[in-house]
């Protein structure tokens, strides 16, 4: 039943928010377009109007993807409320299921696609960045060749390092790095889709129903300050961190193995924030389970 | 408080619904609150007849599933309520009831508009949560064993409006076990309703009969039809209950809350009426035609001015 349910908030969800990823693919064929006319058959002119374009193309496709992030966190959440506790609701809730695969299967499909919003919008304004400081390079150097990818990010990596004064990190470790602060991100996006499930499902139990949709809202406020509080204050009294090397990962405890690790050309990244985030989130789940089952009225 | 014995001859002048609050108290009621309520129910008067496996469509034309004697009597409760109580907002809508009703009834949930009995059914459906009291479908607190047993057919339309027909029949195949898809299919084929067609494609009838024939393809042991006849014409109500009692589970109970007592009173055996919260009458048809009234007359006389919008 977990996979029936899984399938078909995969549906919900994609029908709610295929317009916005259609929208940003068609902005990101256009921009390809763009790209790939030659603009220097017309001269000095050309190549200024070619990079005015390509600059307005890439800030439109960055901000299509930041919207797209906000509209499918709308869509994913109002497809939530409509399909548990508005009309659908008395669909829904009759299903011989249990809560508990009824909100994972929700929250499951909802963090998906709020992750993958966030990864587009992630990759957009990488791609655009890097694409635009190459051809920025090429046409001062008047060689398109002039940097690939790889030694543009390589650059970066070193002018960033500098700025901050540590050794410039070797580009396996930013790799696994950006791997790690990825998953962060993630469990994060998780969390945050499940506090605002819980939420909804709070306004939808008496008393707190009384506020109506505003309600969620402010609930929705209120657990992710508690939750992001409770983080922060445990981060900072167990400052568990994990290193990361070209090839290995290690755990270390204090500030002072951090700097350390930062100055050797190593990245660490926090941990204990994000577990008890993940810990929290469990506790979550379980009293919305627990609303679900013994406060909520279908309002339909 | 007089309680109606089965074997009393009933005599609605000998009731006493006219106490001194609204209703008085609980007068017309069978089994509830009484020591051996937890036993089986007695045999009923419906003599048993084997059921057919399946009702196909263009069988269930030819079964006569309106006659009582057509289905086989079936023991145990339906539903067991205890001192259930439902606020909205302060205002009590359901006041401390306790009532049971047999299993394979064909059950006629009446009552002026507001007494409680959408509530009644969202909370025999698992909906409402937020009561107090014990409530029993077919012997199971309300969870995901009485949800696999219960179809519940509310008073709006409830299908997502991206679905198109065959989608709200493939959801259906997936989470109800007792659904027959092929039953579904035929019907809609009956019905004249186009498979790909999606729902916010289709007028509100179009979506009230697709809702009706999916639960209907549920060989479900209850059905909780709410105001399935509400704001449509009379042709049309014909169309529908003979769909309903032709198509229903043999031996399953049927609940079905309505206004129209006069046009459904020849398709209930058991009769629960509720008003101001209260269940004022809860017991077999038989009896209540012993009186010598109709269901509606019965109807009338016990709800009294609360007939009128509470």
């Amino acid at each position: 039943m977990l996979g029936k349910l899984i399938k078909n908030s995969f549906k919900a969800n994609a029908s709610a928010v295929y317009p916005y990823y259609a929208a940003m693919g068609i902005i990101g064929v256009i921009m390809a377009i763009l790209m790939l006319v030659d603009w220097t058959k017309w001269g000095d002119r050309g190549i200024g109007v070619g990079m005015a374009i390509k600059v307005v193309s890439a800030a439109a496709l960055c901000i299509t993807a930041a919207i797209g992030v906000l509209l499918t966190f709308v869509a994913v959440f109002g497809e939530f409320r409509r399909n548990m506790y508005e009309a659908e609701g008395q669909l829904t809730l009759t299903l011989p299921v249990r809560s508990s695969s009824l909100l994972f299967a929700k929250w499951f499909s909802g963090s998906f696609w709020v992750i993958l919003s966030y990864a587009a919008l992630c990759l957009c304004t990488f791609g655009s960045m890097m694409y635009l400081i190459r051809h920025s390079m090429s046409v001062i150097e008047g060689d398109s060749d002039y940097y690939s990818l790889y030694s543009l990010v390589v650059e970066m990596v070193r002018q960033l390092s500098d700025a901050a004064g540590i050794t410039a990190p070797d580009i396996h470790v930013v790799l696994n790095l950006a791997g790690l602060y990825a998953f962060n991100g993630g469990v994060r996006a998780c969390v945050f889709v499940l506090l605002v499930f819980f939420a909804v499902t709070l306004s939808n139990c008496r008393p707190f129903s009384k506020l109506g949709k505003m309600g969620s809202v402010l609930y929705f406020f209120g657990a992710f300050f508690i939750c992001e509080t409770v983080s922060r204050v445990v981060q900072n009294m167990a400052k568990v961190h994990i290193v990361v090397s070209q090839d290995a990962f290690t755990f270390v405890t204090s500030e002072a193995e951090v700097q350390a690790a930062w100055a050797s050309g190593y990245g660490a990244a926090p941990l204990t924030g994000v577990f008890v985030l993940a810990l929290l989130a469990v506790g979550v789940f379980l009293v919305t389970v627990q609303l679900i089952d013994s406060k909520v009225n279908v309002s339909a | 408080m007089e309680e109606l014995d089965r074997n009393d001859t009933p005599d609605l002048q000998a009731l006493d619904y006219a106490a001194d609050d609204d209703y008085g108290e609980v007068s017309y009621t069978d089994n509830a609150d009484e020591p051996e309520a937890d036993a089986a129910p007695p045999v009923t008067d419906h003599t048993a007849a084997p059921a057919p496996e399946e009702d196909l469509p263009g069988e269930a034309a030819e079964q006569d599933q309106l006659s009582p004697a057509a289905r086989p009597a079936k023991s145990g409760y339906a539903f067991k309520v205890r001192n259930l109580s439902k606020d909205y907002g302060g205002h009590r809508v359901l006041n401390d009831i306790s009532f049971d009703i047999p299993a394979g009834k064909i059950v006629g949930l009446l009552g002026p508009n507001g007494c409680g009995k959408t509530t009644l059914i969202k909370i025999l459906a698992g909906l409402i949560h937020d009561y107090t009291g014990l409530v029993k479908v077919d012997g199971k607190s309300i969870g995901v064993a009485s949800k696999a047993k219960v179809a519940l057919l509310p008073d709006s339309t409830y299908f997502p409006k991206r679905f198109r027909t065959i989608d709200c029949i493939n959801y259906f195949n997936d989470f109800f076990q007792d659904f027959d898809k092929v039953k579904a299919i035929e019907f809609a084929a009956d019905f004249g309703l186009d498979l790909n067609q999606r729902i916010k494609t289709m007028s509100k009838g179009m979506q009230e009969k697709l809702q009706l024939l999916v639960v209907m393809s549920r060989a479900a042991d209850i059905y909780l039809l709410d105001e399935p006849l509400g704001g449509v014409d009379p042709a049309a109500r014909a169309v529908i209950m003979d769909i309903i009692m032709k198509n229903y589970k043999v031996n399953s109970t049927l609940l079905l809350s309505t206004h129209l007592v006069n046009d459904l009173e020849h398709s209930f055996d058991h009769v629960l009426m509720l008003g101001k919260g209260r269940v004022l009458v809860n017991t077999g048809i038989d009896k209540l035609r012993a009186t010598g009234k109709t269901v509606e007359e019965i109807f009338k006389e016990v709800i009294g001015d609360a007939w009128e919008v509470d």
